[in-house]
């Protein structure tokens, strides 16, 4: 099941923490409060930095990568268990943030908005 | 010559020219690099949206390129089993190899289907996304015939499976409409949309 070596695991990671990024960037472009704990522009940023080391960090640890490894199937079915650990994630964390916030900062960010829009 | 031969053998002989080429190269024809970009991207536009409406528009266009995905590897697959065509390193002398050596047929490229299927998949609902998925798309397909494991028709015919696949759900989609509509209920209801 996990194949040559560590690529399964390392494999699943990396789909976990780039999901990750760029779930947290959706989060932000989008202001989804559920999804992310940091403000819009952070959590783009943070989502970048993540997709980035996620690259980095994989294709640093696998410099085996040019020689078959994970078949079509596998792919898949390990790129959707990342991105689930990836939402499961952002989902806690997105709780933890409005569970944790001061309530008189919800109840003002809705009016900034509005500000915004005049 | 056959002019997918010499086209290929064209851009085979770029392989060893240049290092800063092969680099790159080798980052973008890898199995990982793009194919999982893709799918970071594919999942988290099934959040995107700002109003309730757009978020809609959203998810049924990531539901629609699902779908074509797996059109364009059923019909990938159907390709492999009437049709097999080697590979040009089995096929060609003189191939530079940048890559190793795949066993299934080399007409038409799946992976190239796939990435299509995604990129243009996405390029229907959400443009400027869409065109830096295209635009990584054709250089992984450039790489593919760079690197020694596909002639050029391969890359296009792979390409055309995986646009029209994904085209169809969309522009004939009425029928998929109200499945989508369910799909994003049942999410919904899980926390999941």
């Amino acid at each position: 099941m996990w194949g040559e070596g560590n690529l399964t695991p390392n494999y699943i990671l990396f789909c976990a923490c780039g999901s990750f990024g760029a779930l947290q960037f959706v989060a932000g472009k989008y202001a989804r409060r559920d999804l992310t704990p940091f403000a819009p522009r952070l959590a783009q940023l943070v989502g970048a930095v993540f997709v980035i080391f996620a690259f980095a960090w994989f294709f640093r640890i696998q410099p085996d990568l040019f020689i078959p490894g994970l078949a079509g199937g596998e792919f898949v079915v390990y790129s959707f268990v990342g991105f689930v650990i990836a939402f499961l994630i952002s989902r806690l964390l997105g709780w933890l943030a409005t569970r944790f916030t001061p309530r008189h900062v919800h109840a003002l960010a809705p009016r900034k908005r509005e500000l915004h829009s005049k | 010559m056959n002019p997918d031969v010499a086209l290929f053998h064209l851009l085979n002989n770029l392989t060893g020219t240049f290092l800063a080429l092969d680099t790159i190269a080798l980052f973008i024809v890898n199995d990982y690099a793009v194919p999982a970009l893709f799918a970071f991207i594919v999942g988290a536009l099934w959040f995107a949206g700002h109003a309730e409406r757009e978020r809609v528009v959203f998810k049924s266009g990531v539901l629609s390129t699902l779908v074509g995905l797996l059109l364009a590897n059923l019909i990938v697959k159907l390709c492999w089993m009437t049709f097999f065509r080697p590979r040009p390193f089995a096929a060609e002398e003189t191939v530079r190899l940048l890559f190793y050596r795949p066993s299934v047929s080399s007409f038409p490229s799946e992976p190239v289907a796939t990435l299509m299927a995604l990129a243009f998949g996405v390029y229907l609902f959400e443009r400027r996304v869409g065109l830096i998925m295209l635009a990584l798309t054709f250089a992984f397909a450039f790489t593919r015939v760079m690197a020694g494991v596909h002639y050029p028709s391969d890359v296009i015919a792979g390409a055309l499976i995986g646009a029209g696949a994904v085209y169809a759900p969309f522009r004939y989609g009425a029928a998929t409409n109200g499945l989508n509509a369910r799909i994003i209920d049942l999410a919904k209801r899980f926390g999941l949309a």
